[in-house]
């Protein structure tokens, strides 16, 4: 076990999960003493019917203040407040948020607005610039990838004055965390295989960068087990209730994992390409996790090797002899990106040529990769990453990434 | 009990840990909204001159703080009625406990009080009745202590108190506070450690969550108790057990006490011994009972104590007994240590044997849902040191 | 309640003197580095105009500021960031943090990997302070200290690295 001199860990959301963990609601609700939330999403999660399985679950046991489902991609400060309003109009006295990334950052806006009786969000921004606990809020996720049902952190946008808000505190994090097989259920399996790779690169970083510390790691390896056990299994079918919620476990572990040991160079590339071309997330992550791993593997094969046998299972980790488990965690990645990418038909990318848009071009072009590398040094994950990363290094991984080779490990600077 | 298909998980503790981690405590502070603490401690860890790390902790902090070094062996309500008035009438506004299960204990009291009225203690007492959020309250384990200090539950003279709220909002572990520990006391906490852990990995409610902090809390004992018996003086390897208490402390309060906890703490009372030795006694033959009922269990535990290694090589047949081999080796490391004075059995711990099923019946009334018999079997196991029959 | 009392922590003055005196020394070496060192004057100019950071101990604790002026020269600006407007504010969260980093047992990285450090304000500018800050450690730093502060020591050559120290040493205390 790796002891580090000194480490921070914090989860303090409840964890609900379950085939039936919705019905458990309105009891949690109670104990925080409230009686009426808003229900916030967006118009993909509502045209799913999954606010309508929500609504079934908890109708009889309380009042809903308003269903609130038109929270656009690109939320921003415009939305919080017209929420807000909502909110105390509707005399509503939580906030349960059903979705992914953007309607948990707008949720949680709108949470700081209504308990801090803000006009001005800017006076929150920051680093533990909220210093209260906020109104009850629930999250339930509709992926099983982001972990932002864990996280504590919010960013909104100011369209307005063209800025983004960046808010951090331990008071953002949600109260409860609902896990729900039925949430995740319908979920097409191209998507399901893109972000469940993105949860297992929040678990396969969080265990191998710079500030893992024991409680981050269990979590991190038990997120690795339940991730690599069931992702295939799911893509190939999709109703698998158990394997949909073993996902939707292995998600938060990972994001538990993550958020209190932050990520690396996975995430450095991924959120620029992101940035600049686009790509979903969870593509990013599945491509780049095989090159972070190699990129960093002289300094922390150690723990590389130890994912072997979360992800690979008893038998191969024994088959594999010590000196070469590192190296083959990296080959199991590809491969697993290799059966995904069967199993999708094709959709699920192995390389960044591979990726298309709706028109069917290429979304990532080597024209890109100079201005992905530039907006990289500026990500905060790179502090995290076990080693240095300047520009040439960034081109060296996105070029072997764009065209789908394994990395020369010797062109590798070494420090 | 009621066994359903969701689980449930809460753990509102922050962890601190590490070399200097007291001096983060202002900044925490500031983070809970509070900016005036009372810290609270008891004579031994003051007679330790352990205070004076919580002062230099706060110099240059631009805060001040009440220091009271008084709270007794066992927690009481005078102790706490006195704070109580002392907390309102100087304005605090979080506390700090640091010492053992009684300052940890008075301190969860005085946060029931001060957080409502002074009639709530008593009224308060139970499962679940605390309705709201208390005020701010880190814990600062110093020494070893009965492992309750970061759990939901507080002892007040007769009465039981068990709510999440209770839990610290923060645990600080720094080795500054771990020297010259008593070598019983410190087996004694490590032992409730595993047992907590260990049993809340094999209990029916478990779940991957509680497992995470259970597994940490193992993996510590593991890496940290065998050199902390061979160096005593070695305060990063005290440091780990009070460590592993801690994490075991958040697993064991997501699931109900397990039958080693509650045959050794019946035990430990009857018979005014410290009830973490005799829960180390009727860890192997707990262990034996329950894995013979319940086969599925062996992989499940064989998972939190083996490293990957040793996972990978041994056949599920062989596991079983690994475990049993790996508890009986800590026992044997503990009585070397302890220059063979730490009883192994509960015959040597002078317990009679016909006082065995009062120890099994006063369990029972404490809430343990098992047969007397069955009971009897894993105290005579114990008693005799000999496998069960 | 003989057992109460009420405590005025007060000050650790000479760990408070040597953190002001390393961060003075640091903030005028950033303004000599950023003189004579091409990468560091590379990553200056990216910054915006007039940018400003600050690196300073919480609360109250030592501080130090270094911004661009308007004519693009960067400056030491002392250590009172009373009416500024600060574009990145990095927090050490306390005294002892700060001994460890400027006693070189933790780097930059481990420090904020410890939870010892807060970084406020634009995260792409703060990037770039971080690296100015590696670059600087290194000119000042013998490299088996350096080593340990950086996570990939640089290959520079020696000249650029023996020239530029003395060169920074000299301008950072004499203060050109
Ligand atoms: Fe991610």
């Amino acid at each position: 076990m790796h002891i580090p001199g000194y480490f921070e860990f914090c989860c303090r959301v409840k964890t609900l999960a379950g085939h039936n963990a919705l019905e458990s609601i309105p009891e949690a609700l109670a104990q925080l003493q409230a009686k009426t939330p808003l229900i916030l999403t967006d118009k993909g999660v509502a045209g799913a019917g999954l606010i309508d399985i929500v609504i079934n679950a908890i109708k009889d046991k309380m009042t809903i203040g308003s269903i609130e489902d038109d929270i656009p991609p690109d939320s921003d400060l415009r939305v919080v407040n017209h929420l807000a309003g909502v909110y105390r109009e509707k005399n509503c006295d939580a906030i349960i948020a059903v979705g992914g990334g953007s309607v948990m950052d707008t949720a949680k806006g709108v949470n700081i607005v209504v308990s801090e009786n803000a006009d001005d969000l800017i006076k929150f921004c920051g680093a533990g610039a909220i210093k209260r606990p906020l109104n009850p809020m629930i999250a339930i996720p509709t992926t099983s990838g982001t972990g932002s049902e864990v996280t504590l952190v919010a960013v909104i946008a100011d369209h307005e004055k063209n800025r983004k808000m960046l808010f951090t505190s331990y008071f953002l994090l949600p109260d409860v965390a609902v896990l729900d097989s039925r949430m995740t259920l319908t979920l097409p399996p191209f998507l399901t295989s893109s972000t469940g790779m993105d949860a297992m690169t929040h678990a396969i970083e969080a265990y191998t960068c710079l500030a893992k510390n024991p409680l981050s790691d269990t979590h991190a390896l038990a997120g690795i087990e339940l991730l690599s056990q069931n992702l295939l299994n799911v893509v190939q079918n999709p109703d698998d209730q158990e394997g949909r919620l073993a996902l939707a476990k292995g998600a938060n572990l990972a994001g538990i994992a993550f958020s209190n040991s932050m990520v690396g160079m996975v995430h450095t590339l991924g959120h620029s390409i992101g940035s600049v071309c686009h790509v979903p997330h969870g593509t990013c992550m599945s491509i780049l996790l095989p090159y972070g791993l190699e990129y960093n593997l002289h300094k922390n094969s150690e723990f590389v090797a130890e994912v072997l046998y979360p992800l690979a299972g008893p038998e191969i980790f024994a088959k594999t002899p010590k000196n070469q488990r590192a190296e083959k965690v990296i080959e199991y990645v590809r491969k697993m990106n290799q059966d995904l990418y069967d199993a999708t038909g094709g959709r699920h990318s192995r390389c960044f040529k591979e990726v298309l848009n709706r028109d069917g071009k290429q979304m990532v072009t080597k024209e890109d990769l100079p201005k992905i590398s530039k907006t990289a040094l500026g990500d905060g994950s790179i502090f995290y990453n076990p080693e240095e990363l300047d520009y040439d290094d960034c081109m060296m991984v996105l070029n072997a990434a764009w065209e789908g080779t394994p990395l020369n490990r010797n062109k590798i600077k070494k420090g | 009990m009621q066994v359903s298909s969701n689980i449930e998980f809460i753990c509102p503790v922050k962890t601190n840990a590490g070399k200097k981690g007291l001096d983060h405590i202002p900044i925490e502070l500031k983070a809970l909204n509070a900016e005036r603490p009372i810290v609270i401690t008891d004579q031994e860890t003051a007679n330790k001159g352990l205070s004076k790390h919580m002062i230099n902790a706060f110099k240059d902090s631009g805060m001040h703080f009440g220091l009271f070094e008084g709270v007794p062996k066992t927690a009481d309500v005078k102790t706490i009625r006195n704070l109580s008035q002392k907390f309102l009438y100087k304005g605090f506004d979080a506390i700090i406990a640091m010492g053992g299960g009684a300052a940890m204990d008075v301190a969860k009291g005085l946060n029931m009080v001060v957080s409502g009225t002074p009639e709530d203690l008593k009224l308060l007492a139970g499962i679940d009745k605390i309705q709201h959020r208390l005020k701010p309250f880190i814990a600062v384990p110093t020494a070893w202590g009965n492992g309750f200090e970061i759990t939901k539950y507080a002892f007040i003279e007769s009465k039981a108190y068990a709510s999440h709220h209770l839990m610290p909002d923060l645990v600080v572990i720094d080795p500054v506070l771990f020297k010259a520990p008593d070598t019983k006391l410190m087996v004694s906490s490590a032992m409730i450690a595993l047992t907590h852990a260990i049993e809340a990995c094999i209990h029916p409610n478990g779940n991957e969550f509680i497992d995470c902090y259970a597994h940490a809390a193992i993996q510590h004992i593991k890496t940290c108790f065998p050199k902390a018996l061979t160096h005593p003086k070695d305060k990063q390897a005290n440091a780990g057990i009070g460590q592993a208490a801690a994490m075991a402390g958040c697993a064991f309060s997501n699931v109900h006490p397990g039958m080693i906890h509650r045959l050794g703490k019946a035990a430990g009372t009857m018979f005014n011994i410290s009830s973490g030795i005799c829960m180390g006694i009727l860890l192997p033959y707990g262990l034996e009972y329950k894995l013979k009922k319940n086969k599925a269990l062996v992989s499940k535990l064989f998972h939190s104590i083996a490293d990957f290694d040793e996972r990978a090589q041994t056949s599920p047949g062989a596991q079983q007994q690994k475990i049993i081999q790996y508890i009986k080796k800590l026992q044997n490391n503990m009585a070397d240590a302890t220059k063979k004075t730490l009883p192994l059995t509960l015959q040597q711990a002078d317990i009679s044997k016909n006082s065995l099923a009062a120890i099994a019946q006063r369990a029972i009334d404490n809430g343990l849902s098992m047969d007397k018999d069955e009971c009897l079997k894993v105290l005579t196991a114990a008693y005799d040191g000999k496998s069960i029959a | 309640m003989g057992e109460y009392k009420d405590i005025t922590p007060g000050k650790k003055r000479i760990k408070r003197l040597y953190t002001a005196i390393m961060l003075w020394f640091v903030g005028r070496s950033i303004q000599a580095a950023a003189k004579i060192d091409d990468d560091v004057k590379k990553e200056f100019e990216e910054l915006p105009d007039q940018f400003l950071f600050s690196l300073g101990v919480t609360p109250d604790g030592p501080r130090m500021l270094v911004g661009k002026d308007v004519n693009g020269r960067v400056k030491y600006l002392g250590s009172n960031p009373k009416g500024r407007k600060i574009n990145v504010d990095m927090t050490i969260k306390n005294l002892e943090a700060a001994i460890l980093l400027f006693t070189f047992q933790e780097s930059t990285a481990i420090s904020s990997c410890h939870d010892r450090l807060t970084v406020d304000g634009d995260i792409p500018s703060a990037c770039s302070v971080v690296r100015i800050l590696d670059m600087v450690e290194v000119y000042l730093l013998p490299k088996i200290v350096a080593k340990l502060a950086v996570k990939r020591y640089p290959q520079w050559s020696t000249e650029r690295k023996l020239m530029g120290r003395t060169k920074i040493y000299l301008r950072a205390i004499l203060g050109f």
